[in-house]
């Protein structure tokens, strides 16, 4: 450790420090009385917590947003798991196609990628936020939910499968009873990753906030309007869920993998 | 078991031709595994065994047929052939206990939750892990998860049993022990086992028959003891068991035997060989270690028999085994028995090499040749 010299220190604190910094800054600012956004903090005061429930559009906005995050896991998840099983244990007449076509979103811009959606739902005449954007959400996270559960599945062994199916499970009940719980870590942090990638996505999802905005537009949207430390009370808010999300996770995946 | 026991069937191979992409992986196999037998798959890697076993459970596409008992395989799923498989990493599943592992196949065929119960308990009692019903697989050891494996084939009384490469993932000393407890167990449950291997003493000390394969092909099947005393052909000769092999022409034949002339070293007399040899054949012929009696030189009738140096020997307790240079300069082994050795020869010594005429395997070169192609 004494050995490892100050530029790879110098590195790591530097990156650790972008990272955490601009977390402590939001915390700290949120917990202001007065209403600037002043770092460290003047006086102490949870008004801005509180006037996050006085706007309605923030308690609609989450709720909208976490309907559609869950729902856009769900879908993501169902349609990751039979796209991975295809790409891991297929061979089919344009695979590579279909495997580029499930990772373009992480190439083409969001701006893009939102207009594109934009015009066409339009065209088709689908009007609805949680159509338009459960739509979109599936395209933005599958990359993600794809590449993990392929993962997964390319180190699950196939001999446990078949010791299902010879046993007398039928193929679909063998996936469900033995491979699907064996692969669970894999599925969680997909899931994890589907829902994040939903939750926060603002650039490409501005385009479709028809009937119902997101909380990302919302905060946005105000931020343009106010100076005040109301959004930091909703970051610092964001932080402590997902925080709390990702170690539940974890400590049921751990705990599963020590007991079973 | 006692209550419904396994009623053995019979494993029918109907000319099975197995492809993957160019190579012919299976060529036309038929042959009969009678109901109640122990049958091994022997043979060097590639030569197909693997893939003939996972064809009877359903896992390899295939042209030809696999019956079993009277009926075709054919268009039968392989979750409904009522078949046992201990894989080759056993594949137990470790998100469950031994006792949910070893139900896994009853539950399957919605058998009541309170019987399941009893047949898994019966069944972990005859594998000897009656105490393991509630670990998780995945903290047993090798041996217990093969003998849970074992459990949960044969707790659904399947028609036949198949084992992959059942032995290879154990330690010698864990090896023996279970090859004694699949032997037990085999015979106590009537089950029709095939199983796939690439150790010869597994198949010669496990199998009531072995099939010797290569390439897509069976060689030659039968009781070990027959098959490693009379190999059909020269590659089963060499694959189960060690072997001296020379090259020999045939100076006269009749019904019995034949006279084989080793250039420049002498004759030795072949009982009738699988492959008929005519006078003026080159032959090959192959002389088990153990076969080989050694006499000080001088002291026998040399008519059928060698000359050799002895030039090194090692004891190895149960007998010694004494490399012997020939008259042109090859090696041979010999393993001499213990009480056999106080002959007074010893590193130095010129021996005469005797061999009894059933011990000798002669096969004309030409289907030596045609084999190795």
């Amino acid at each position: 450790m004494n050995r490892a010299g100050w530029l790879p220190w110098t590195i790591t604190g530097f990156t650790l420090l972008c990272m955490v910094v601009p977390m402590i800054v939001i915390i700290g600012t949120s917990f202001n009385s007065g209403s600037e956004m002043a770092f460290p903090p003047v006086g102490f005061s949870l008004g801005w917590y509180a006037n996050i429930f006085q706007r309605e559009q923030f308690p609609r906005s989450f709720q909208f947003s976490l309907l559609l995050a869950v729902f856009s896991t769900l879908v993501s998840l169902t349609v990751g798991m039979l796209c991975a099983v295809a790409l891991s244990r297929y061979r089919f007449f344009g695979k590579n196609a279909v495997a580029a076509a499930i990772n373009s979103p992480l190439i083409v811009p969001q701006v893009v990628l939102g207009m594109g959606f934009l015009v066409l739902l339009a065209q088709i005449g689908i009007v609805s936020s949680l159509i338009g954007l459960g739509l979109l959400h599936l395209v933005l996270t599958l990359p993600y939910t794809v590449r993990v559960l392929v993962a997964s599945l390319a180190r699950f062994p196939s001999s446990l499968e078949e010791a299902a199916v010879i046993h007398g499970a039928n193929r679909f009940v063998a996936f469900v009873r033995v491979t699907m719980p064996c692969i669970k870590p894999g599925i969680v942090s997909a899931a994890i990753f589907a829902f994040v990638t939903s939750f926060d996505n603002f650039t490409a999802s501005q385009f479709l906030a028809w009937d119902r905005t997101t909380l990302p537009i919302e905060i946005y949207a105000y931020a343009t309007l106010e100076t005040d430390p109301t959004i930091c009370a909703i970051s610092t808010l964001l932080i402590v869920m997902t925080t709390g999300i990702v170690v539940l996770a974890e400590r049921w995946i751990g705990l599963e993998t020590v007991t079973g | 078991m006692s209550e419904r026991p396994i009623s053995p069937q019979a494993v029918r191979f109907d000319r099975v031709t197995a492809r993957y992409r160019e190579v012919t992986a299976l060529a036309e196999i038929s042959f009969t595994v009678p109901a109640g037998e122990i049958l091994a798959l022997l043979g060097p890697s590639g030569c197909g065994k693997s893939t003939l076993l996972r064809a009877i459970a359903g896992f390899v596409p295939h042209s030809g047929d696999i019956y079993v008992g009277d009926r075709s395989t054919a268009g039968v799923p392989s979750h409904r052939r009522n078949i046992g498989m201990v894989f080759q990493d056993y594949a137990l599943f470790p998100h469950m206990t031994v006792a949910d592992n070893v139900g896994f196949g009853l539950k399957m065929r919605r058998v009541p939750r309170s019987a399941i119960g009893t047949l898994v308990s019966e069944a972990l009692g005859l594998v000897g892990l009656a105490d393991f019903e509630s670990r998780m697989a995945r903290q047993l050891s090798g041996g217990q998860q093969q003998r849970v494996a074992l459990a949960r084939a044969l707790v659904i009384k399947p028609a036949i049993l198949l084992l992959d490469e059942p032995l290879s993932a154990l330690d010698k000393k864990l090896r023996e022990e279970m090859r004694f407890e699949l032997k037990r167990i085999q015979r106590l449950t009537g089950v029709t086992t095939i199983f796939v291997t690439h150790d010869q003493d597994e198949a010669l000390g496990l199998a009531d028959r072995l099939a010797l394969m290569r390439r897509g092909t069976v060689l030659q099947i039968g009781r070990p003891e027959d098959v490693y005393r009379r190999p059909a052909t020269p590659f089963v000769a060499e694959f189960l068991g060690a072997v001296n092999s020379r090259k020999a022409i045939c100076r006269s034949a009749d019904a019995a035997s034949s006279l084989l002339e080793v250039p420049g070293l002498g004759f030795l007399r072949a009982a009738t060989s699988p492959a008929p040899i005519q006078v003026g054949d080159e032959a090959r012929l192959f002389v088990r270690p153990e076969r080989i009696a050694l006499v000080r030189h001088g002291t026998h009738d040399t008519q059928c028999a060698l000359s050799a140096t002895v030039t090194a020997q090692i004891y190895l307790g149960r007998h010694k085994e004494v490399t012997l240079r020939l008259a042109d300069g090859t090696n041979w082994t010999a393993n001499i028995s213990d009480e056999a050795t106080d002959t007074g020869i010893g590193v130095g010594s010129e021996v005469t090499v005797v061999v009894e005429p059933r011990d000798v395997l002669a096969f004309a070169e030409r289907d030596f040749e045609r084999t190795l192609q």
